[in-house]
């Protein structure tokens, strides 16, 4: 942590400190300053203090990158997937003559469309963070999503029909 | 949480009653709004399975008609009976005790995995009458 200390006389501190900070025990931003470039230099002994250590940046684990790696390959097949099933439903035609079942034929056209962005969304939903095993679960389900919704109509009839 | 404290009429400094203060608040596994969109969802799966029964019915009797009585596919016909009540039960069971957005979400991933399967098994009855 950096030492709060200001210099009243010096505006950049001045316009960046609050009248009463110290009394809260609240330390007023600052800018830097020559002196902490030569705080945070190594010393003799090649080691920087701790108490000026510049804040670290946060980073992701191989676990967290691996997650959202697969996380982006499953979103891509998925995508795949949707455009195979806006093929297949062009292929596909109503084999009925009823109005209720044209109306349910196409209601399900929509809903087969859209099934791999809900289902992906859906596998967020129920692996949210700190999900025991998150990583695992999640790409469980999204093999299980691929699996379930292979346009078969696009593959069957369509692309080797 | 009681209501004075939901309105926010309480100051948070009030102390609350210990008992309130240790219990912690579990969700209900079936609130009446879940219900509701359970029972939604329901129909709309049902008539997924009121088609496929009828497939069961009467497709065979379209088969033997045609002289097509040894290529039946009773797989794909069952396939259609079984999978939205299987479907529409993992979403019912994964979206207990969840918020009724992801029930809602769960839901309708399930309606529309049971829609993209009802045609998945329709083109596969029709590629299997054909192809052979």
């Amino acid at each position: 942590m950096r030492d709060a200390t200001t210099d009243p006389a010096d505006p950049d501190d001045e316009a960046l400190h609050w009248a009463g900070d110290e009394a809260r025990g609240q330390a007023a931003p600052r800018l830097a300053t020559a002196s902490d470039a030569d705080a945070t230099a190594p010393d003799a002994q090649g080691e920087v203090s701790a108490a000026v250590t510049p804040a670290v940046r946060p980073t992701r684990s191989r676990a967290e990158t691996a997650g959202l790696l697969a996380t982006g390959i499953f979103a891509g097949l998925y995508l795949a997937v949707t455009v195979g099933w806006v093929i297949s439903v062009q292929q596909l035609g109503y084999p009925g003559l009823d109005l209720a079942g044209e109306i349910m034929w196409q209601f399900a056209e929509f809903l087969a469309m859209v099934a791999p962005a809900l289902w992906f969304l859906a596998v967020h939903t129920l692996t949210p963070e700190g999900t025991r095993h998150r990583g695992i679960k999640r790409v469980g389900w999204f093999a299980l999503g691929l699996g379930v919704l292979v346009p078969w109509p696009f593959l069957l009839l369509g692309a080797f029909g | 949480m009681s209501d004075e404290a939901a309105s926010g009429s309480v100051p948070e400094t009030e102390p609350q009653p210990a008992a309130e203060q240790s219990t912690e608040w579990t969700p209900r596994a079936w609130p009446v709004s879940a219900i509701i969109v359970a029972v939604i969802f329901a129909l709309l799966t049902a008539w997924f399975l009121f088609q496929a029964f009828g497939n069961l019915i009467n497709v065979p009797d379209a088969y033997k008609a045609y002289g097509l009585g040894d290529r039946i596919p009773w797989a794909v016909l069952i396939a259609g009976v079984a999978l939205p009540p299987l479907l529409f039960a993992a979403a019912a069971l994964l979206g207990m005790r969840r918020a009724l957005t992801a029930r809602v979400l769960i839901f309708a991933a399930a309606l529309g995995a049971t829609a993209a399967t009802s045609f998945a098994l329709y083109a596969l009855s029709v590629y299997l009458v054909t192809a052979g």
